[in-house]
């Protein structure tokens, strides 16, 4: 039963860590609600002049091809637009990447281009940005997963195996099954 | 719609950055953000410089808009140009298209948090206009059209397009490779290739994030769209070069090259452009200020002008009842514009009774207007930028003259018809400069030896019979003097290889080839002017000019900075003029800081000043132990300075187009006039309200009229008449100019505008006819008993006995003034040499001083956050072998010290620079706002020239170590 002396806020709190095995993945979960800000806003306080003053920092790239990587990266190309014509037949390899659409329609497919295209990201330089720039954002989405994850796994733990995660004691969180009452 | 693109030639840039500066401001960038940006390149292992400007390519396969996340994306290409545009409103800020834009051409906006990118300058496109930053390139090294049409220029002109698709992108922009690309030995130009550290380096520019931004930077297009363009002037360095401001307003919201001139086409450097911070700084002074605190503590107290000025003719009348008005000394910079400097202080002077006034001339080219008033009667210059002029000369060959850096849109006008022509070029210098990497051949001269290779080069042309003898006979007094002189004292090209430091081989072959060039232009500046030998030196080079025939045509002749009309004297009535009784006070910064602090010859016990005079004299200390000797300092400027510190009056100044007039004075003799336009800020008012309104509280209103605080009023009424070289430019034929200026001597009103001077068969002006020169004899002047009674008074011959600089680390012949005084004489190699004993205590390195990069002029653009974006710190460059043994990487702050000081300065390691020389620049100073550092002078102390008094500021023994 639910204690009127306590605010709801504190209850989720409460039964985030209540069962054992549950404590680490409520635990984690927080945590990652922690990282995932302090994260973003790190990154949009503390990156942005570091983004712009990638601007003319790659002089190297207009030296004279070195034939082996474009041979390389040929290669990727040509896979790409063979997937695409699969994947997106009236798009334009040039300026196409694949979308929430294609990865519905085709997720096989879309990740297969998506691998392709990181593939030639990679060879055509996008980590000489350095490791944060390059992937603070995919960092940031991937820690975003993780924690809608979490909070998936929370629901499901708490509505369907109250007990487990009440860990033998008392069960304090039927407000939430009594949203549907 | 064509495929629309840029064409970059890496032979014609200079590296200036003018298309950095013209695209912040169309595009309404600030910092930190960038659509566009060139890069230095040096090489460690060659001495070689190259520049690379960096902007979108617009892609064919633009990885940035494939990686762009967001749906639909915020990046887009246009299917018909191929231009490929950002949607700042869409654009959520992730930075992926940055991190995968492989040519690192995707910007982005640190405060919107929103991609930044070049598109061409789409409203400007959508006006049928081009790109901004192709507008204003001073040297055409960019070009805008349809990329087929590119290419097939490039093919037509033969020039190799680079090809720099690395990653299969199909980068769009043209890059046309350098000339000698394929000299090289097949190594790529750009491969290998460093950025200096102390021009890139993101964390010291981080300060300016805190810079106080206006329009038109960081604002959206409507609020940076003028409601007027007027036509005028640059006022900041000796170029003039015509621009257009654009207003709204009160405000300057754009300045840009004026493309309806006829010669400059719009053309203009980054300085001109970044004005607009001046406009519109939060760094101007506003109110008149009076110290409250000891001289140095930099307390002041804001007054009102009344009180301001009317303290000030009080003090000054008890410095001259005390003193006498000799006691006044006025130094004046180009700052403060030609009527100011030559008309409203020049009455005030004459009506107060001191010869103690100076401009900046005494720092900057004094030694050469003297000697050519020697050779030539005439501070007039005889060539001019045009294609028939200098345009059409077959060798062009700088002698301690950076001009790419220092006038870049004169360097462009030279090089683009050199290159049109093929013409030759020839670098004489202790760096490898932006000049001397465009050049042919460059030598690296010991720096303070240039009249040794000047008079090895008469000598080897004297001895070879490559003379023009035609023209020494006709048109030459006491050439044969002198070439009977150079063969006496044995000044071959081995005896100069062993001064100079040059390979007599390239000695001969540069006398050569001037000699056989049909037309060949010899510019000389303050790597020539800024030594003790200056005078001499100039002589030097203006005979070898004449002896070659390259004197009074087209296509050949002697340059040095400016050039000056033949000045009047500013008419004052004789009842209201006040002639001193003392003599001028050693006529030279140097006679004056002894005169404040020893009263030698007499006290020097008051000061108006403009400019900088701390930062800018040598000697820093002594300077400000002078102002702080003296009853009175009143400093008149746009910003505090370090000067300001020290006085007892910070007077705020207007400039450019907040007052009018006639800003500075163009090394091609034009006049260039500017309107007022808009409001100075706050309470700022012009030199020339200033004078006018100081000279009425002393008494001179009937002289220093109240109208004449209208600049236009003066001119026509006052100044144009007390010059006849200015006779027949009026106001009004000035504003009927589209581009705003006049080419001088116009002596008569309708007269046509001056070309070519003392052309062969025509009369200078003013003198009777046929005669070519203005001098007495109508010829140029060598040599005369009247000149050699002349130098010898000071110590010298007319004829030129090579010396140079005591602060050389090799005992060479020098002067030694005695007494004090300039009377003096040349010391044997052999004497105790000075530059010698100094390398002998550890001072083991020549310590070069100079204009830093073309965005940077003294210490006026320190105050402009975008200059200091592009070049932030004060720096120190060195050669690899001097920074192995000091264990000094590129980018370490290294200390310099000579006899007169120390400083700090981060190291610029490069193999453009004699591996005896480090180069420090000037214009840093303490108490500017984003990068403050000692000043340059807090480490020159050098003798001054025995002829004119020009210190030396280019040669000092220092010794470097780690900070």
């Amino acid at each position: 039963m639910r204690s009127p002396a306590r605010p709801a806020r504190s209850s989720v709190t409460a039964h985030a860590g209540a069962g054992r095995p549950a404590v680490t993945a409520g635990a984690g979960t927080g945590s990652l609600v922690v990282v995932l800000v302090a994260q973003g806003l790190t990154a949009r306080s503390l990156l942005p002049r570091r983004t712009a003053a990638v601007f003319a920092s790659r002089v190297e790239s207009f030296q004279e091809p070195d034939p082996a990587l474009r041979e390389r990266l040929r290669a990727v190309i040509g896979q790409k637009r063979e997937l695409l014509s699969a994947l997106d037949p009236g798009a334009d390899e040039a300026l196409f990447s694949p979308d929430l659409r294609h990865a519905l329609a085709h997720p096989w497919r879309t990740l297969r281009y998506a691998r392709l295209a990181a593939r030639e990201a990679r060879l055509v330089g996008r980590r000489r940005a350095g490791p944060v720039l390059a992937f603070w954002r995919r960092t940031h989405i991937a820690l975003a997963l993780l924690f809608l994850l979490g909070v998936c796994v929370h629901v499901v733990l708490v509505l369907f195996f109250a007990g487990y995660v009440a860990g033998g004691g008392s069960v304090d969180w039927w407000h939430v099954t009594a949203w549907g009452g | 719609m064509p495929r629309l693109n840029l064409m970059i030639d890496l032979e014609r840039c200079i590296g200036c950055k003018s298309c950095e500066a013209a695209c912040k401001q169309v595009n309404g960038l600030g910092p930190h953000e960038y659509r566009t940006r060139v890069q230095w390149l040096g090489d460690p292992d060659a001495p070689d410089l190259d520049f690379l400007t960096v902007t979108c390519q617009q892609c064919e396969r633009p990885a940035c808009l494939r990686a762009c996340p967001v749906s639909p994306k915020a990046l887009a290409k246009d299917p018909d140009t191929g231009v490929v545009t950002v949607d700042e409103d869409l654009c959520t800020g992730c930075g992926e298209c940055v991190a995968a834009c492989p040519y690192g051409a995707m910007g982005y906006d640190p405060v919107e948090h929103h991609a930044v990118k070049c598109d061409l300058c789409a409203p400007r496109r959508a006006q049928g206009d081009g790109p901004a930053c192709v507008s204003v390139c001073p040297t055409e090294a960019l070009r805008f059209g349809r990329h087929d049409d590119l290419l097939a220029d490039a093919q037509a002109a033969g020039r190799r397009v680079r090809d720099h698709d690395q990653f299969l992108q199909g980068p769009g922009t043209v890059i046309l490779d350098r000339l000698d690309a394929t000299e090289r030995e097949g190594r790529d130009t750009l491969a290998g290739r460093s950025v200096p550290r102390v021009q890139d380096d993101a964390s010291r520019r981080a300060v300016l994030s805190e810079a106080a931004v206006s329009s038109p930077y960081g604002v959206a297009l409507p609020e940076r769209q003028a409601d007027r363009v007027r036509p005028g002037g640059c006022n900041i360095c000796f170029n003039g070069c015509p621009v257009k401001f654009h207003l709204r307003g009160d405000s300057v919201v754009g300045i840009l090259g004026n493309d309806d001139d006829p010669i400059f086409g719009g053309r203009i450097c980054p300085k001109s452009q970044m004005s607009l911070q001046m406009y519109a700084s939060d760094q101007r002074l506003t109110q008149p200020l009076k110290r409250i605190g000891a001289r140095g503590e930099d307390r002041f107290e804001a007054v009102s002008w009344d009180e301001a000025l009317d303290d000030i003719a009080t003090r000054l009348r008890r410095v001259r009842d005390e003193h006498g008005p000799e006691a006044l000394a006025i130094y004046l910079g180009t700052r403060t514009g030609v009527l100011t400097i030559l008309g409203y202080a020049r009455l005030f002077q004459q009506l107060w009774g001191t010869p103690n006034m100076l401009t900046t001339q005494i720092l900057c080219d004094e030694s050469k207007v003297q000697a050519l008033e020697l050779v030539q009667g005439s501070t007039n210059l005889a060539n001019i930028y045009t294609p028939g002029d200098i345009g059409s000369a077959d060798l062009h060959v700088y002698i301690g003259d950076n001009q790419a850096e220092t006038r870049p849109v004169n360097f462009g006008l030279v090089n683009g018809w050199r290159l049109e022509r093929g013409a030759g070029m020839v670098v004489v210098d202790p760096r490898l400069t932006a000049t001397a990497s465009k050049a042919d051949r460059w030598l690296a001269i010991r720096p303070g030896t240039d009249m040794a290779l000047g008079l090895s080069l008469i000598q080897h042309l004297f001895a070879s019979g490559r003379h023009d003898e035609r023209f020494c006979r006709e048109w030459v007094l006491g050439w044969e003097q002198w070439r009977d002189f150079v063969a006496a004292e044995g000044y071959t090209p081995e005896w100069a290889a062993t001064v100079t430091g040059l390979a007599a081989d390239a000695i001969r072959w540069l006398a050569d080839a001037i000699a056989a060039a049909d037309g060949c232009m010899l510019y000389l500046s303050r790597g020539i002017n800024q030594h003790a030998n200056a005078t001499q030196t100039n002589r030097v080079f203006m005979f070898l000019a004449a002896m070659t025939g390259n004197w009074g045509r087209r296509g050949g002749g002697f340059y040095n900075v400016a050039s000056e009309p033949d000045w009047g004297t500013m008419p004052v009535p004789p009842e209201r003029r006040t002639t001193p009784r003392r003599p001028p006070a050693g006529g030279t910064v140097g006679g004056w800081t002894r005169a404040a602090l020893e009263g030698e010859p007499y006290p020097l016990r008051a000061l108006v000043t403009s400019n900088n005079p701390v930062g800018q004299w040598p000697d820093e200390a002594r300077t400000r132990a002078a102002l702080q000797a003296m009853d009175l300092v009143v400093h008149v400027e746009l910003f505090r300075n370090a000067t300001s510190a020290w006085a007892d009056y910070v007077l705020p100044a207007a400039s450019g187009i907040e007052k009018g007039g006639v800003s500075r004075l163009a090394e091609d003799r034009r006049i260039v006039w500017n309107d007022a336009m808009v409001s100075p800020p706050g309470e700022a008012r012009s030199d020339h309200w200033i004078w006018v309104e100081l000279g009425r509280r002393l008494g001179y209103g009937d002289v220093l009229r109240e109208d004449y605080k209208d600049p236009a009023v003066f001119w026509d009424e006052v100044f144009r008449l007390a010059t006849p070289d200015l006779h027949g430019v009026t106001i009004e034929r000035l504003r009927a100019q589209p581009h705003r200026w006049l080419r001088t001597p116009i002596r008569e009103q309708g007269a046509p505008e001056a070309g070519t001077l003392y052309l062969e068969g025509s009369t200078a002006a003013g003198q009777p006819p046929g005669r070519r020169f203005p001098t007495p004899s109508g010829c140029l002047e060598l040599w005369t008993p009247e000149q050699e009674e002349r130098f010898a008074g000071r110590g010298l011959s007319a004829l030129p006995t090579f010396y140079t600089d005591a602060e050389q680390g090799e005992p060479m012949t020098w002067f030694e003034p005695a007494g004090g005084s300039t009377s003096g004489g040349l010391q044997e190699a052999g004497a105790a040499h000075p530059g010698t004993a100094e390398a002998d205590t550890g001072f083991d390195a020549e310590l070069v001083t100079g204009r830093p990069p073309a965005p940077q002029f003294h210490s006026w653009t320190h105050y402009f956050w975008q200059a200091q974006e592009m070049w932030p710190e004060l720096y120190c460059q060195l050669h690899p072998d001097r920074a192995r043994a000091l264990g000094v990487d590129d980018g370490d702050d290294v200390r310099v010290e000579t006899s007169a000081g120390a400083l700090s300065a981060r190291a610029w390691i490069t193999r453009g620079i004699r591996p005896d020389s480090v180069f420090v620049p000037i214009g840093w100073g303490e108490g500017q706002p984003w990068h403050p550092s000692r000043s340059v002078n807090r480490l020159t102390r050098g003798r001054q020239d025995p002829y004119c008094g020009q210190p030396n500021l280019k040669l000092h023994r220092c010794r470097i170590s780690r900070a």
